[in-house]
Parts: structure tokens; C-alpha cells; sequence
């Protein structure tokens, strides 16, 4: 019996939620290859450097919201139904949050692809950030308020499976992969409301000429008071992944329940008081602000070191239990060769490094040295772009059996496939972050300087060696997307129910479990409550600055894009 | 005017069918020039204008306007027409759009310019061109992204089709649709291979592997009712380690080590990378 | 509450990392005197930058001369350049004190004097105000950092810094 014999239901819905994340991420890894070869001058012919910003949007919002959001809402419907035991509640709500996702998504798709059709009115090249007075389409932003929309509804549809759950089991510990999820969830709505300001209440009238101006500054707020939980929101499913599903992958046990359960609470409080980190160079905002989102930040550290050593410490418990010895040794005992393993376990490892160049990225002052240059990018593509994506890939290998009831396909082209996104992505990874310390800007189709006479400073590895480490470093990753891509599509065509799943479902509790963890720990409204205020403490006083002067003002009218 | 856009249109129609495969060659589709054309020859001074379109005939006329800013490379950021011939002593009239944000009028050589970049529509700028000959100009701001026109003083080259264009615009057209049937292509492929697999391995006669083929007769005997998976069993450790026999001391020297190799990054790149380099905001 | 011993010593461990984090910053703000970006530039009405009508040195941009070995530098970035940068470099004598105010009559745009740590975004109807000690002879690039729009690749510009001795004063805009 498997997770689709169990729960049918919520299997479809899993399944539904994958295959859009799939197809996002197919369309979106080509058109990162495209950048790769052209912001590197390595090839310009297919594309023109105009409709660069065209393919950089569909690559940001396709990967960053699209892929993440869907493949988190599947992996959630699958979290909460096994760790409650029960399935969702209400059928028709969980397809409506889906619908209504899949509406945005192709609503905000359509209008991007639009970009490269001129004779066409749609068009929203104003990227992942659309930050305002860069316009898009209506259907755009339209579109981007219905994938949140949809997935505050679904986060409601889990909500309602776990109080069904609660008036059964009166007193009970919440099960560890629900209160992962219920936590991230809570962080989610506190969050989303800044977007959904920005885009409800001021850029969709705006860009149907409801209004004539809108604020940039008092805008852009509202997104980075959304943009850096967002960043938790594609990393806190890893973090599910990795203290409930890679211990066991690893052949041991979690090491501490209170911990987990630790560390998702603190993501909870402290992940939204911190989004001026991204507008450590933005002129209007006092400097004291800017300084206490600085050590928000650095405290918001905490949960992930912290994460570091549990998850580590699971796996070599695993390793142990599998016989290994020494005081590094044991790692030779790690099953290397499953892939839902070494993908996990290679993805935590470049969230190390990308840890690293977050601390600098989060260093207020030293921001100076990287801001928008393409360090940025090489940091997210470590976090956002391996530590989440690649293990939402290594958990498929793992999930998607269970939830097809089909054996995993080319199970060869599966085990090298987390090594070679790996190879792919250090090499793109190091030479972007080496560029950008040489001033290499981001968000451009041809960084070289055309118009002046001008070079970028000498640094590490000249110009050209990072340039062909980006090219190679991205076909690579390319191609391990395409190898995901063909285990995942031949897995979904193959026979059902024949023959075992080369998974098994058991997950075994935590070695230091949820009997001894304070139980205060549980209580989900004090966590929110503490979150919001903290939230309009950080943010009160310098939103009343930027509204003082008229929610509009100074204001600008759109420039669409 | 007719007599003009006439074949220029027609050859445009034969450019269209060859950019694509122009492009999918190696991106060559920009080179067309006028070499070989009657006609004027702009230099390649068009060369990166999408909206240029053969020169437009206004001689005969006192005064000839020329608006700034309508739609064209990829934005607002043209002259309407690109290029036009007028007679000697003919004034002509620079009329702002008030799109695409802020432009300005500025001749190559320096002949005349209308100043700093405004956006205000309705702002207009006039010059007189006395001499025959080509009198190109360009917008500073957008001079990059190919805002570009000319004035063809005089009946030089005229009668034959002016030349000189490139399918720019065409080809963000095709580079349009070749990306979006690559991508389609791409998105397929996966799905056509998985297909073929499956199609294999119904009718084919290599068919499912060894190891597959002796699952499913085991599963054919037990099995009456509908496939149910069955999964893999759970693997047993060699030994069970507990919760207080248990010290992690190999994740103690892994996080001991990254943490050393962090502080001594982070000193690296505050008071090297940092503080070591040119100027700095100080206020 | 079961909490390995080890993991004890991590979670003090881990705090020192960030308390050192924040003293070195700290450090940087105190001792070599970074300062960031703020609000001291003021807010402007981007559509009067944009008209020339705002009624103060951005509808003028350029450099000017404040004191001995001091000088303000109004620029304003618009799609696609920036005035003074781009068509003409913005030049300044070495071993002085630079004030730069910047600011966009049109959509967000970056400003980033390529190799240094001058780096600041440029947003319509703020005014980003920055202060440097250029010490040095040098040549910089400029580049506009924030995408903002088609062209956005080619909005670069340059900046000189160019010996006392041959310095011949502000050239105005
Ligand atoms: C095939 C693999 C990939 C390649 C070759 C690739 C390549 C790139 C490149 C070269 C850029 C920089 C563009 C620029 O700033 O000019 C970029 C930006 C970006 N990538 Fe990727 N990427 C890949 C996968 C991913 C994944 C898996 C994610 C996230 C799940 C991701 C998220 C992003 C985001 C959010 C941006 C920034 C977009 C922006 O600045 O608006 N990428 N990518
Ligand atoms: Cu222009
Ligand atoms: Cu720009």
C-alpha cells in the first residue's frame, strides 16, 4: 500500500500541483540557458537584447513564484494527509485553490510570453520584482494576485484538515510535518500582505488607469516587505524535507524534535521584520531603520545554523546506524547513490556556501560591495535555485512513486543526475559571484560597456574565464534538468501498481521526540501574534514616514513595459 | 511615397521566410545592408532601427513633421518616419509624442540639436536643411536602443528604393516565434521520448526489463483486483543507536570547521574585499 | 528538554558569530565611517525633474564647486543615461570631497561606480545622496544597475578623476 492506494484523492491533487511545477520548470531552465549564452556575448542570435527582459521575467516569475508555489502546494497536500493521517477535508476547496492558482499562473504566463510578440497589447517585461513605475498588463498583475490568492486558500484547506484533526486528538503534540507546514503557512499570510497591497490596492487600478500615479519607493516596500518571507517560503519546505524525510533517507533518526520545532517558530517571528535588507541602497529610508533589519537578519542566522547542525547530525546518525565509524569516515556510509539522498545532501551543502554570501549580502554596509552586481544572483541560484530546487528534485524521486503508485524510471540517469547539477551550478555559481565583485551588474543583456569607453576592474580569473564558467556552468545545469525532466515524464507514463516502488514510505520518529519539547511550543497564535508585532515595529514607523506626504506621493505615472 | 513602400514591402515579405533560418544559422539576419542597392546609401545608419522603413517622400512641401517618440524599437523610442526626403530649404517640424519617456534631437555631425532630453508632448524643435545631401540625427538617451532617423535632402538616389534598412524589426518578430517553437520543441521533447518509451515497451518486442518483467508475473499471480503499489521494504539498520548513546562528533568538527572557514571568509571580504577597495560612501 | 550537549555549545557558538557579525559592521560604521544612503536627500516630484522645472540643480545637472576641494554633482538618471556620464564624463579633481545627488524623472534605475563601493539605487522622486573621497587619479565606469526598461543595457557612463594640477573647474552641464 502506498501513499496513492491511502489517500487517492489528495494524490491527484499532489500530482496535479507537480505537473504544473514541472512544466514551470522546463520553460524556466530554458530560458536560463538563454541568458547564460547571451548576457555572456556567448551567442545573441537567438534572441535580441530587448526581448532579454522578456525571458528574464518568464524565467524569474516561471522559477522563483511558479515552480516554488506549485511544487510547495503539492508537497504540503502530501505533508499534512500523512502526518495526520486523514485526508482534506473538502474535495471541492482543494481543486478551487488550484484552479484558481493555475488561472494566475497562465494569466501571468501569457502576458509575459506576450512580450515577445509586438503586435500583441500584452506584455509585462518588468521582471520577477515588478517594480513600479515599470508597468505591465493588467493580466499580469492580475495573475499574480491569483497565485496568492490561491495559495492562501490552500493554506485554509490544511488549516481546516488539522482542526478536523485537533477535535479528534484533543491534547495530542500537532505531528511534526503539520506543524512544519501550519508554521510556514502562518509566516506566508503575515507576509503576502504587503504584495497584495501592492498589487490590489495600487498596481492593478494603476494599470488600468484607475489611478495616474503610484509611489516607487512606498511600493517597492511593500514588495521587500513580502520579498525576503517569500525567500523562507521556498526555503522552509527544504528545511520540511530535510529534518523529516532526509534522516530517514539517511538510514537514522531526527535527532531533536524540539528543535525543529524551534527553529520553524523562530523563522515565524523573525522572517518579515528584515525586508529593508534589500533596500540597504535605497534613498528615503532612514539609516536606524536600515540598521535594525540588520540585526534582524543576523539573528534570523540563527535557525539556519542551527538547522545545520540537526540535519547534519541526523544524517550521521543514520550513517552510524548503517555501521560507520570514525570521526568523518561515516560519511562513506551515506547511501551516495540514492538519489533523493545525494540530492538533499548536495543541495544542503551549496545552501552552505550561499549561506556564506547571504551573510554578506545581509552585512548592511558591505552590501555597498555587492549590491545588485551578479554576486546576487549567484547567491540565490546557491539558495532559491539548488537548496530548494534541488531538493524539491531529489524528494520527486522519492514522492513521485508514492504517489503515482510507479516504479522510478531510468533510475541510472536519476542516481548522476544531483552530481551534475551540482558541477553545473558551482561552475556557474563561483564565476558570478567573482564577477559581481568586479562590479558586473545583474538584470542585463549585455553587461560589457558599449556606449562609454570603459572596462571593469581586474579581479580573480579574468573576464573571460568567469564568462565560459557561466556558459558551461549553465548548459550543464541544463542538462540535469533535462535528465530530471525524462525520469520524471518516463516515470509518470509508466505502468501503474506493477511491481514494488523502489521507495518505502516509513519515516521513524525523532530520536528526542515530542514528549519532551515544551509544549508552548505548539501554540501557534502567541507565534503570530509576537510576529506581528514585531512586524509594526520594524515597519510602523517608516511606512507613516513614506505615507505622510499622501499615499500617492511623490508619485509617478507608468511606463509600460 | 507609394512607389516607394511598393517593393520594399514585397522584399520584406521574401526576408521574412529567410530570417528565421538566417537566424538559426548563426544570427547573421542583421547584416543587411545596402551593399549592392541602388538608392541611398545610409552607411548602415539604419542598421539597428526597427522601424525604419525606406525613405518617405514629402518633397514638395514647405514644412514636414517629423514626430519623436512613437513606437519602435521595442519601446517608444522612434522617429516617425525614420527617414524622409524633403527639398532643399524645407523646415522641418520635430514633434514630441510625450511617449517613451524623455527625448531629444541631436545631429551627427553637430549641426543642430534641440537640447536636453524632455518628454513633454507637444514640445516641438524646427531646423531648415538648405544643403542637399544626408543629414542624420539621433536621440541621446535612446541613441543605443536604435532611435535614429535622417533627413535626405534633395533628389539624390531618389526614384530607385532606398535601401540601407535591416530586417531589424523582423527579426525580433522571428527570433519571437523561432524561441517560442524551440520552446515548445523542448517542453515536447521530454514528453515524445516518454511516449516512445512507453510505446516500446507496450508493443515493442524489447518490452520491460528482466528484473520489471519478474515483478509483474509475481504481482499477476497474487493479484486480482485493481494494481495497488507495493512498496519497498524499510530498511533495517545494522545496529540502533539511541538517543543518549549518541554524540554527533563528527557534525561537531563539520560545523566547527565551516565556521572557522566562515569567519576567516567573512574577515577576508570585510576588511580586503571591502574596506580595502577605492572610494567608499562616507555621508 | 532533551538538547544534545554538543548542540549546546553550537547555539552559544552560533550567537558569537552573530554578535561578531554585527560589531564588525558596527566597526564600519564607527571607525572608517561608512554611512549608508538615507533620507537626508529629501523627496522631489519626478515629473518636474522630468519638465526641467523642479526648481533646483537638476534642471541644471553637472558639477559644481561648494569649497576648497569640495564639490556636489547632480545627476539625473533617465531611460537610458546618465546626464552628466554618459554623453560627457562627470569630472572631478583628485583629493576631493564629492557629494553626489541623484535622482529619476522617470522609472528606478542603479547607480554604480563600477570596482568602488559607491552603489546606490536611484528612485523617482527620491533624491540619493552620497558623499565620497575620490584620493586618487582614476577612470570609472558607471553602470546603471537596476533594470529599467529595454535599453536598459546600454545606460553606462564614465567618471574621471583627473590630477589637481589639470583640473580647469566645474565645466557646468
Ligand atoms: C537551468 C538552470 C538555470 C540557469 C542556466 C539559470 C541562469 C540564470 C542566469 C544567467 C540569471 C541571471 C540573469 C541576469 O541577471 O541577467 C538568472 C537569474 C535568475 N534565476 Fe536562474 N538559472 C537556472 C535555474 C534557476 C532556478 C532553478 C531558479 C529558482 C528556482 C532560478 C531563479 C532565478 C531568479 C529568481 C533569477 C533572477 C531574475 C531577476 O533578476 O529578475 N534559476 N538565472
Ligand atoms: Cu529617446
Ligand atoms: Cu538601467
Amino acid at each position: 500500500m502506498a501513499y496513492v492506494d491511502d489517500y487517492p484523492d489528495a494524490a491527484k491533487v499532489v500530482r496535479a500541483n507537480f505537473g504544473v511545477a514541472f512544466a514551470a520548470l522546463s520553460i524556466g531552465g530554458i530560458f536560463g540557458l538563454i541568458q547564460a549564452v547571451h548576457r555572456t556575448g556567448f551567442f545573441r542570435g537567438l534572441i535580441n537584447s530587448t526581448d532579454y527582459y522578456t525571458v528574464l521575467t518568464g524565467h524569474g516569475v516561471l522559477l522563483a513564484l511558479v515552480f516554488t508555489t506549485f511544487f510547495i502546494a503539492g508537497l504540503f497536500t502530501w505533508g499534512v494527509t500523512n502526518s495526520l493521517e486523514r485526508s482534506l477535508p473538502n474535495p471541492r476547496l482543494t481543486w478551487s485553490w488550484f484552479l484558481v492558482m493555475l488561472v494566475g499562473t497562465i494569466l501571468a504566463t501569457v502576458s509575459i510570453l506576450g512580450g515577445f510578440v509586438p503586435e500583441l497589447p500584452l506584455s509585462a517585461d518588468v521582471l520577477f520584482t515588478f517594480y513600479p513605475p515599470l508597468q505591465a498588463s493588467p493580466v499580469f498583475y492580475v495573475g499574480a494576485a491569483l497565485l496568492i490568492v490561491g495559495s492562501w486558500i490552500a493554506g485554509l484547506d490544511w488549516f481546516l484538515a488539522y482542526w478536523g484533526w485537533r477535535k479528534d486528538n484533543d491534547g495530542e503534540r500537532i505531528p511534526l510535518q503539520t506543524f512544519m507546514v501550519l508554521t510556514t503557512m502562518i509566516m506566508w499570510y503575515v507576509s503576502t500582505v504587503g504584495v497584495a497591497v501592492e498589487v490590489v490596492v495600487f498596481l492593478i487600478p494603476w494599470s488600468l488607469g484607475l489611478i495616474s500615479e503610484v509611489d516607487p519607493l512606498l511600493t517597492r516596500t511593500l514588495f521587500w516587505y513580502f520579498g525576503h518571507p517569500v525567500v523562507y517560503f521556498w526555503l522552509m519546505p527544504a528545511y520540511f524535507v530535510w529534518y523529516t524525510i532526509l534522516p530517514k533517507l539517511a538510514g537514522g533518526r531526527l535527532l531533536s524534535d524540539t528543535l525543529a520545532r524551534v527553529v520553524f517558530v523562530l523563522f515565524v517571528i523573525l522572517s518579515t521584520p528584515v525586508g529593508f535588507h534589500h533596500q540597504y541602497v535605497d534613498p528615503g529610508i532612514p539609516e536606524g531603520f536600515k540598521f535594525i533589519a540588520m540585526t534582524n537578519t543576523m539573528f534570523l542566522l540563527l535557525p539556519s545554523l542551527l538547522t545545520a547542525f540537526t540535519v547534519v547530525a541526523s544524517m550521521e546518525h543514520g550513517a552510524r546506524q548503517r555501521g560507520g565509524k570514525g570521526y568523518l569516515s561515516w560519511l562513506w556510509k551515506l547511501p551516495w547513490d540514492n538519489p533523493a539522498f545525494s540530492g538533499c545532501a548536495l543541495a544542503g551543502i551549496m545552501f552552505a556556501a550561499g549561506g556564506f554570501s547571504g551573510m554578506i549580502n545581509a552585512g548592511m554596509n558591505i552590501n555597498y560591495l555587492i549590491h545588485n552586481t551578479l554576486w546576487v544572483p549567484g547567491h540565490f541560484h546557491l539558495t532559491v535555485g539548488t537548496a530548494a530546487a534541488l531538493t524539491f528534485m531529489a524528494v520527486s524521486y522519492w514522492l513521485v512513486p508514492q504517489i503515482t503508485g510507479k516504479r522510478l524510471q531510468h533510475r541510472t540517469l536519476a542516481t548522476v543526475q544531483p552530481y551534475v547539477w551540482f558541477i553545473g551550478m558551482t561552475l556557474m555559481s563561483n564565476a558570478m559571484h567573482r564577477a559581481g565583485l568586479a562590479g558586473v551588474p545583474r538584470r542585463t543583456a549585455e553587461p560589457e560597456y558599449n556606449v562609454v569607453d570603459a572596462t571593469f576592474p581586474n579581479v580573480v580569473g579574468g573576464m573571460g574565464e568567469m564568462q565560459l564558467q557561466i556558459v558551461l556552468g549553465g548548459t550543464i545545469l541544463f542538462v540535469a534538468l533535462s535528465m530530471f525532466m525524462t525520469v520524471m515524464i518516463g516515470t509518470w507514463l509508466a505502468e501503474r501498481g506493477r511491481g514494488t516502488l523502489s521507495v518505502n514510505s516509513h519515516l521513524p520518529p525523532a530520536l528526542s521526540g515530542p514528549e519532551s519539547s515544551p509544549r508552548v511550543l505548539d501554540n501557534l497564535k502567541l507565534w503570530a501574534a509576537i510576529a506581528i508585532v514585531l512586524i509594526l515595529i520594524a515597519y510602523g514607523p517608516p511606512l507613516a514616514g513614506m505615507l505622510g506626504d499622501g499615499i500617492f506621493a511623490p508619485g509617478t505615472p507608468g511606463f509600460p513595459v | 511615397m507609394s512607389e516607394d513602400a511598393g517593393p520594399t514591402v514585397s522584399r520584406r515579405g521574401l526576408l521574412r521566410g529567410a530570417a528565421g533560418t538566417a537566424i538559426a544559422a548563426g544570427g547573421v539576419a542583421a547584416v543587411g545592408t545596402a551593399a549592392g542597392q541602388s538608392g541611398v546609401d545610409f552607411d548602415g545608419w539604419f542598421s539597428d532601427v526597427s522601424n525604419f522603413d525606406g525613405v518617405v517622400d514629402r518633397r514638395g512641401q514647405g514644412e514636414v513633421t517629423v514626430e519623436v517618440g512613437v513606437e519602435g524599437n521595442g519601446d517608444y523610442w522612434a522617429f516617425g518616419p525614420a527617414a524622409v526626403r524633403v527639398d532643399p530649404g524645407t523646415t522641418v517640424v520635430f514633434e514630441w509624442t510625450g511617449e517613451g519617456s524623455a527625448h531629444n534631437v541631436v545631429a551627427e555631425n553637430d549641426g543642430y540639436s534641440s537640447g536636453d532630453p524632455v518628454r513633454e508632448a507637444g514640445t516641438t524643435f524646427e531646423h531648415t536643411f538648405e544643403e542637399t545631401g544626408i543629414s542624420k540625427y539621433y536621440c541621446d538617451p535612446h541613441l543605443a536602443v536604435g532611435m535614429k532617423g535622417a533627413i535626405v535632402v534633395g533628389d539624390m538616389g531618389a526614384g530607385a528604393d532606398a535601401g540601407g534598412g535591416s530586417p531589424g524589426g523582423i527579426s525580433l518578430s522571428e527570433g519571437a516565434w523561432l524561441l517560442v517553437g524551440s520552446l515548445g520543441l523542448a517542453v515536447a521533447s521530454p514528453l515524445l521520448f516518454a511516449a516512445f518509451l512507453r510505446y516500446r515497451r507496450g508493443g515493442g518486442p524489447s518490452g520491460p526489463s528482466e528484473e520489471t518483467r519478474e515483478q509483474l508475473q509475481r504481482v499477476d499471480e497474487v493479484d486480482q483486483g485493481p494494481p495497488r503499489a507495493e512498496e519497498a521494504p524499510v530498511e533495517k539498520p545494522e545496529t540502533t543507536i539511541e538517543h543518549d548513546e549518541y554524540d554527533p562528533s563528527g557534525t561537531l568538527s563539520l560545523v566547527l570547521g565551516y565556521l572557522v572557514l566562515v569567519v576567516l571568509l567573512w574577515v577576508f571580504m570585510y576588511f580586503v574585499e571591502f574596506l580595502g577597495r577605492g572610494p567608499t560612501v562616507i555621508g | 528538554m532533551e538538547i544534545h550537549r554538543f548542540e549546546k555549545v553550537w547555539i552559544a557558538i552560533a550567537l558569537l558569530l552573530i554578535v561578531g557579525f554585527i560589531a564588525t559592521i558596527a566597526y564600519g560604521a564607527l571607525g572608517p565611517g561608512v554611512k549608508m544612503v538615507d533620507a537626508s536627500g529629501g523627496t522631489i516630484d519626478p515629473e518636474a525633474v522630468a519638465a526641467g522645472e523642479s526648481g533646483t540643480a537638476f534642471d541644471d545637472p553637472g558639477v559644481r564647486q561648494t569649497g576648497p576641494n569640495e564639490y556636489d554633482v547632480y545627476v539625473v538618471a533617465r531611460q537610458f543615461q546618465f546626464a552628466p556620464g554618459t554623453s560627457q564624463p562627470i569630472e572631478v579633481p583628485a583629493g576631493s570631497t564629492v557629494t553626489f545627488h541623484i535622482t529619476s524623472p522617470d522609472v528606478t534605475h542603479g547607480f554604480n561606480i563600477a570596482g568602488t563601493n559607491v552603489n546606490t539605487m536611484v528612485i523617482p522622486g527620491q533624491v540619493a545622496e552620497l558623499t565620497v573621497d575620490f584620493d586618487e587619479t582614476a577612470s570609472y565606469g558607471i553602470v546603471c544597475h537596476e533594470y529599467c526598461g529595454g535599453g536598459h543595457h546600454t545606460m553606462e557612463g564614465t567618471i574621471e578623476v583627473v590630477p589637481q594640477a589639470e583640473y580647469d573647474g566645474p565645466g557646468g552641464s
